[in-house]
């Protein structure tokens, strides 16, 4: 267990796969993809939780995935280090707060830093990177809160809405990193925490 | 089906190719259609990855492979439409003239019109791009030639001979698409 201020990370067990039916359905699966709305039942859900797992058995992957979770315990989102390329020491962040009274209290940016200190501090990576849609008013605010570059942006990549937005690409690299402790400060976090 | 250009045309990925791969994979072209990555890999593994590459294009997966050949029938290369995804009718191009003999003259800026034309006039889609490493200055001005716009640099993304290099993404949109013949015009492309 990664033990942050606001949350923890944990392993993504079984607590978590049965919120993925209502995570998947809500709002925050629109933003956490780019611009989903999936509209699954329980009997996909489960199904493709079956099938991921065997073809992750089949196919082992260095993928880290956790759980987050508030100090209290209860489960209120995903994040991941995703495509992880072991020879350039790379790997890309996704993350969802699946739980609608979750967003906007530093949850999930207590989250990041916390992922982003494991794959820097840990497992030695050279850089992290996302993408985001360029919708996503909330995550660009927070990548520069973070410090993370945007690195550039894929224009019209995704279609949302109805609209084609660009796909902007946010990285920080592990010698840019000032490490938990700063960045909890930096990002406004212990303003956060103490509200609470 | 065969997509016919001037100097190549873009082919089912058959047998012709399979027998080619060995080859490919293993010399510099796959150090420049990958991200510098130097294979040392044997027939039996080529067969697998052909074997298993076969059974998931047949299960549902969203690609597009061609081989490309000379118009007398030559495998030089392969070019590929990856990770397509429909909903946003965006597609991941993917490049290799396994012939080192063949580059330079054309062959694969022929075979990357067709392939573009192929995406945007058959199969609709709103974008096409791709991304090399910033040391493939081939690649890179290729991209200029035809139209493609640079979209990020994305800094230290990859460790190549010993150091780290950035990855370059080019973008092409459909409605900034002249259309094949306008750019074998633009080019000066001409049949042997």
């Amino acid at each position: 267990m990664l033990e942050g201020r606001l949350v923890d990370l944990v392993p993504y067990g079984d607590r978590y796969l049965e919120r993925e039916y209502d995570w998947h359905n809500g709002d925050a699966w629109f933003w956490a993809t780019a611009g989903d709305r999936e509209i699954v039942s329980r009997g996909a859900v489960k199904r493709h939780q079956q099938e991921h797992a065997a073809w992750r058995a089949e196919h082992p992957r260095p993928t880290v995935m956790f759980g987050i979770q508030t100090k209290d315990g209860k489960p209120i989102g995903d994040i991941a280090l995703g495509l992880v390329w072991p020879q350039h020491r790379l790997a890309m962040l996704g993350a969802g707060i699946g739980e609608p009274g979750y967003t906007g209290g530093g949850y999930g940016t207590d989250a990041l830093i916390l992922c982003v200190e494991y794959a820097f501090r840990w497992l030695d990576f050279h850089k992290l990177w996302l993408g985001t849609m360029s919708l996503n008013a909330r995550v660009l605010r927070q990548m520069e809160k973070v410090g993370f570059h945007q690195e550039g942006a894929r224009r019209e990549a995704w279609l949302a809405d109805g609209v084609y937005y660009d796909d902007v690409i946010f990285a920080v690299l592990n010698e840019e990193w000032p490490g938990y402790e700063v960045m909890f400060e930096r990002a406004g976090l212990a303003n956060k925490l103490k509200g609470k | 089906m065969i997509l016919e250009g001037l100097l190549v045309d873009l082919v089912p990925f058959g047998k012709a190719f399979d027998e080619r791969e060995y080859e490919w994979r293993n010399n510099e072209s796959w150090f420049w259609a990958t991200v510098g990555e130097r294979h040392v890999i044997s027939k039996s593994s080529i067969k697998r990855r052909q074997e298993e590459h076969r059974e998931w294009a047949e299960h549902g997966g969203q690609s597009v492979f061609f081989g490309v050949q000379t118009k007398d029938g030559k495998p030089i290369g392969d070019f590929s439409m990856n990770w397509v995804l429909p909903h946003h009718r965006l597609s991941m191009l993917g490049a290799s003239i396994g012939e080192p003999d063949y580059w330079g003259g054309g062959y694969g800026t022929d075979a990357l019109l067709l392939l573009v034309d192929y995406a945007f006039d058959w199969l609709d889609m709103h974008k096409v791009w791709l991304a090399t490493m910033s040391p493939n200055m081939r690649v890179i001005r290729q991209m200029e030639k035809v139209g493609f716009t640079l979209e990020a640099r994305v800094r230290e993304e990859v460790w190549i001979d010993g150091q780290w290099a950035d990855m370059v993404l080019y973008g092409l949109l459909r409605e900034e698409w002249p259309g094949r013949a306008a750019m074998i015009e633009k080019l000066g492309l001409k049949a042997p």
